[in-house]
Order: C-alpha cells, then sequence, then structure tokens
C-alpha cells in the first residue's frame, strides 16, 4: 500500500513545479522589482530645470514624496501628466527628475502639458537614474518622510496604480 | 626668425601633449578582453535578450558608461556585478548567482536525474525479483 503511494511521489512533485512553473507564465519581465526598497535614498544632487539651484536627496524629509522620472522625448509621460496635476492639486509633493532630456525642450513640454512638480531636477548623463535603478520612462517612486523608498512603477501613473498600489503605502501621521 | 620660433614652440607642444595621450588610455582599450567580458554577462534591461555589449539602447550605453568608470576606478568584476545588482535586483545578470533562493534552480534538475535513476534501477530489480 505505500510502495504504491510512494509511486505517486514524482506526480506530486510534477504537480507542484508544473503549479508555478505556470504562475510564472503571467509574470510579466518587463516589471523589474524595486531592488532597493526599503533603504535610504541614494544620495545625489541635480541642477534644477529652469530655475537656479538644485534639487537633491535631501528633499525627500518631512512628508510623502512621489519622484517622477519623465522627458519630452517620453510619449507616455504626455498622458500622465493631467494626472500628475491632479495629484499635484490635491496637495501631494512631486519632485520632477528630467530623465537624458534637453532643457529646452524639457521647458517647452512643461509649458505645453502642465507643472505638476515642486522641482525638477535634470539627468542629462542617466547617471542619477542608474543609482535609483531607472530603467525607462516613465517611472514613479514612492519615498517616505524619512526618505526611504518604499515603491516603483515603471509606466503610466494612472489612478488605478495611485489607489493600489501607492496609497495604501501612505499612512497618516 | 618669427617662422622658426614658432615652429620650435608647436614642436616643443606636441612633445608634451603625445604622452599624455598615450597616458589617457580609455580602461575598455587597455583592458578590453575584459571589458567585453563583463558586458556579456549583463543583461540589458530594455531589449532584455541582449546584452550589454549587443545593445543600442540609451540605457546599455549609460551601463557601459558606468562599468568603464568602475573599472577606471580600479573594482573587481565581481565588485562591478554587485554594484549593479544592488540597483537592479538579479535579473540583470544573465548568470543566476549560486545563493540560497536559486538553489533548486541551479541543483534541481541534477537531484531530479539521480532521484530517477534510483527509482528506476530499484523498480527494475525488484521486477526481477519477483520473477
Amino acid at each position: 500500500m505505500i510502495k504504491r503511494l510512494l509511486l505517486l511521489v514524482p506526480l506530486m512533485l510534477f504537480v507542484i513545479i508544473a503549479f508555478f512553473l505556470w504562475k510564472g507564465l503571467s509574470c510579466s519581465p518587463h516589471v523589474l522589482p524595486l531592488a532597493q526598497q526599503g533603504k535610504t535614498v541614494p544620495i545625489f544632487s541635480l541642477p534644477r530645470l529652469g530655475e537656479a539651484g538644485s534639487v537633491d536627496s535631501k528633499l525627500f524629509r518631512g512628508h510623502y514624496h512621489l519622484l517622477n522620472v519623465w522627458a519630452s522625448w517620453c510619449d507616455v509621460c504626455v498622458q500622465e501628466q493631467g494626472f500628475l496635476i491632479h495629484l499635484a492639486q490635491t496637495g501631494v509633493k512631486i519632485v520632477g527628475m528630467n530623465y537624458k532630456d534637453d532643457p529646452a525642450t524639457a521647458l517647452s513640454f512643461l509649458k505645453t502639458f502642465g507643472n505638476p512638480y515642486i522641482a525638477v531636477g535634470q539627468d542629462q548623463t542617466g547617471q542619477v537614474g542608474i543609482e535609483l535603478g531607472v530603467y525607462g520612462a516613465p517611472e514613479t517612486f514612492l519615498i517616505s518622510p524619512e526618505g526611504r523608498l518604499l515603491e516603483r512603477y515603471a509606466g503610466e501613473m494612472t489612478q488605478v496604480v495611485w489607489k493600489t498600489l501607492f496609497l495604501p503605502q501612505m499612512h497618516e501621521r | 626668425m618669427r617662422m622658426r620660433e614658432i615652429f620650435v614652440y608647436l614642436s616643443l607642444l606636441l612633445v608634451f601633449i603625445l604622452p599624455l595621450q598615450l597616458h589617457a588610455a580609455s580602461v575598455e582599450q587597455v583592458q578590453p578582453a575584459r571589458y567585453q567580458a563583463l558586458l556579456t554577462e549583463l543583461r540589458c534591461l530594455v531589449c532584455q535578450n541582449q546584452d550589454l555589449l549587443e545593445s543600442h539602447a540609451p540605457l546599455a550605453d549609460d551601463l557601459k558608461e558606468k562599468v568603464k568608470q568602475l573599472m577606471q576606478a580600479g573594482h573587481s568584476d565581481d565588485e562591478i556585478r554587485q554594484y549593479l545588482v544592488k540597483r537592479y535586483g538579479d535579473f540583470i545578470l544573465f548568470k543566476p548567482r549560486l545563493q540560497s533562493t536559486t538553489w533548486v534552480l541551479w541543483f534541481g534538475p541534477v537531484i531530479f536525474l539521480v532521484v530517477g535513476c534510483v527509482a528506476a534501477i530499484v523498480w527494475v530489480r525488484r521486477s526481477h525479483g519477483a520473477s
């Protein structure tokens, strides 16, 4: 009787592994998890777009912040701008990072599609992007009041993403 | 007299500049094999089946630049891999590293083979025994 049951073991193992592989099929390899989740924002300092001064990592203290990676050459960024402006109007603090872009075209992008940012830093070489683990635009990071990276969403920022991914991680103080 | 002076000064300038040029050879020219080998181990996260050597994506260019900088600063291959994995996760390496989470991936198939062979042998022996 036990011998008969033992014969089922390879089959059971196969079923278990097949289950995990099946789940794996629905994972998108283009969605990279945030490797530095929970860690403090890497120290950086970028020149401001359109004004004097700098945008640096010390900015992310005291409140929840969004860090939005965008560029004038990024079509999806146009689509999410409306929603970002809406968020900004409700009091969400959004810092922009203009990624591998030309300052003049970036400024005219903001003029045309609106400016939801409290400040915009220029990462023209993409080197600060590498520090954060940026692999494209648009990307939006959620940063805690202690300056920790909580979440990163690669893609268009929408109401659904905001409600399901970001809002639950923002606790009232 | 004027022309000769100019010529002499220009020659002197060249004599001093030339060694500086040779000294500033970039790291991928000095260690091309190592540089290229490292690039083939790293995944382009945009065109994900390509490595950094073959990809033309802008991110690939940025990462290549970063690898050059790190090599220039004297970091080892392992340190460079660690640097990138820290920021982008294990996925940036084509070869998954041997660690607790990938243990099954690396040893699983071999273990299955061994278990299967043992089971087959035991089975055949039992059948012979019975007859």
